[in-house]
């Protein structure tokens, strides 16, 4: 046994010899990569972005330090005001891909910027907010927006006023998920994804309504997109798991949700995965909505784009963008000009492209606006009374250009 | 070993003995967990994938993925239970920076060897499969001879066994 012993230690000797001097570990077949060093942490670069009323660009991401800032821009992002930290006590923000901090601004000066704080447990964390009562002047300390405090999943959150100065938050939830383990079969897989919930808040973020429960069986993992409806209110859109592991999108208006949500893509991508790829969603003049997502149907992996009635129903052809590589859309509409924008990597650069119609969304054209070779954001649009924009965050700029009219 | 720092030598030490305790564990049939959290560089797959001496199952994984950990179990548990000499693999795409927060996860210690994106992450998927999107989990099985299987989501029961087949 001793013998057995003593060969053991001069064979791990001759390991431990081999990965010091860079040989690797784990036998010949190793990469050689494995013998860099262990990668360090780094800042997402997922921003949020809106424009106030006064017409400042304002964004919020977190700089290269992992602090959170934000930082305006009074020429629609052709220079910026230096960045400005804001004190978050010992939080940590999520911000990678569809994970980002938000930011919204009211009708009286409020200003609200959310974010999803990871919690000790994987797959947990709570949404949190800061507000501003002067503009983003000053900003009051974090709060944690949901009364739900379980440390569970409430994260991915989107957010946003409607016209009559209502502030909107929805999030992905598991509470539900939590309750049929618990009285079901023991498992999570005892209830199907997870669930969107949501609140309202009157006076611009300082206080909330109850947690209200928008749907059961959300997917867990993709954004939700927000729109205004023609009546001042707010709908969503996001992606679903229907029966029995279908993950196609969902719509609902706030507030005036049927037991069930509407259905608003029929790709039938079953899938038992996170696809990190959620919905964008835009009002369309001509009533309804302009959509865009990405699934599989009949196994060809798209981005696709169609049109919604008002209750969310899929209305007409379903297109797919003509970019087999797009992902993480976006959708925005100016009266009858609508813009599609997405990235798409060809394996040297990243290019954001959008694609243009003029007539509501019956034609449209390709257009390419800016490459990168850095590490880069998802893209997309805001919205300002005259303009639409779009924003792209790469490693080394912020990208604002132009898109309509 | 003379010409090492201090801290060079602790680390010489605890690599001698991580290492001892690693073939004991291997002596004893047991899984030895990963002991470091190694870059995804932009050689890596090529290097993974091409020819390996034992047979590679690669999941591609993310912290807020809920669907990983089964994956990560099932396969640690087919490996186990075949006896095939088959590598698990896990790359935690955004796990650059939390070596002491995964080393401690009980899913990814069932990998042989544990990576994090090290990069664009839109580059390193592009090199692995330019028709992967970021879906998660995404699992390559490859084989010692022949060409990867890719899969998103768990591979299915026949594709495990037909890897694992001596």
């Amino acid at each position: 046994m001793v013998r057995i012993f003593i060969a053991a230690m001069i064979l791990a000797s001759m390991a431990a010899l081999a990965a010091h001097d860079g040989l690797g570990g784990h036998g010949a077949g190793e990469p050689k990569a494995a013998a860099k060093a262990t990668p360090r942490a780094k800042a997402g670069l997922s921003v949020g972005a809106a424009v106030s009323p006064d017409g400042l660009l304002w964004l919020v991401g977190l700089n290269s330090d992992g602090k959170l800032f934000v930082q305006s821009s009074r020429d629609s992002g052709l220079t910026w005001n230096e960045t400005r930290l804001l004190d978050i006590g010992g939080d940590t923000v999520a911000a990678d891909g569809e994970n980002r901090p938000k930011i919204a601004f009211g009708p009286e000066r409020q200003v609200v910027i959310s974010y999803t704080r990871p919690l000790a447990k994987p797959y947990t964390g709570e949404i949190r907010m800061l507000r501003s009562d002067d503009g983003g002047e000053t900003f009051s300390a974090p709060y944690t927006v949901h009364r739900d405090r379980q440390l569970i999943t409430h994260r991915f959150e989107s957010l946003a006023f409607d016209r009559k100065g209502v502030l909107h938050t929805v999030w992905i939830d598991k509470r539900d998920q939590v309750l049929a383990a618990r009285g079901g079969e023991g498992k999570p897989s005892a209830y199907r994804g997870a669930a969107i919930y949501r609140n309202e808040s009157t006076d611009g973020g300082r206080t909330f309504g109850p947690d209200l429960k928008l749907a059961d069986h959300s997917c867990e993992c993709c954004r939700i997109a927000l729109a205004p409806t023609p009546e001042g209110g707010m709908a969503a859109m996001w992606r679903h798991v229907f029966a029995p592991n279908i993950r196609d999108h969902a719509f609902a208006v706030l507030g005036a949700e049927a037991k069930t949500p509407m259905r608003a893509s029929h790709d039938d991508w079953k899938l038992d995965a996170c696809p990190h790829h959620g919905p964008g969603l835009a009002p369309a003049a001509q009533g309804g909505y302009h959509a865009v997502w990405f699934g599989e149907k009949a196994g060809r992996a798209a981005v696709r784009y169609g049109r919604l009635a008002a209750d969310g129903a899929p209305l007409g052809e379903v297109r797919e963008l003509p970019d087999p590589h797009a992902e993480h859309a976006d959708v925005g509409a100016a009266g009858m000009q609508v813009a599609v924008i997405w990235r798409s990597f060809d394996g040297e650069k990243t290019r954001l492209r959008a694609w243009l119609s003029a007539d509501a969304g019956a034609h449209f054209s390709l257009r390419e606006l800016a490459a990168t070779s850095e590490e880069n954001d998802h893209p997309r649009l805001l919205a300002t009374p005259s303009e639409i924009r779009v924003l792209w965050r790469t490693a080394k700029e912020i990208h604002v250009l132009p898109v309509l009219p | 070993m003379s010409c090492l720092s201090f801290p060079e030598r602790f680390t010489y030490l605890r690599r001698l003995l991580a290492a001892a305790s690693g073939l004991l564990l291997s002596a004893s049939g047991a899984l030895a967990a990963p002991e470091a959290l190694r870059p995804f560089a932009a050689d890596t797959w090529n290097e993974l994938a091409r020819a390996p001496q034992r047979p590679q199952a690669v999941v591609f994984s993310t912290r807020d993925c809920t669907h990983c950990p089964g994956v990560i179990d099932s396969l640690a548990q087919s490996i186990k239970k075949s006896g095939a000499k088959a590598r698990l693999v896990v790359v935690v795409m955004d796990g650059a920076g939390l070596e002491a927060d995964l080393l401690k996860d009980r899913h990814y210690r069932q990998a042989d060897v544990l990576y994090a994106f090290d990069g664009a992450a839109v580059s390193l998927r592009y090199r692995v499969n330019p028709g992967w999107r970021g879906l998660t989990p995404y699992v390559i099985l490859v084989p010692a001879q022949g060409e990867p299987q890719f899969f998103s989501g768990a591979p299915p029961t026949p594709a495990v066994r037909d890897f694992l087949r001596p």
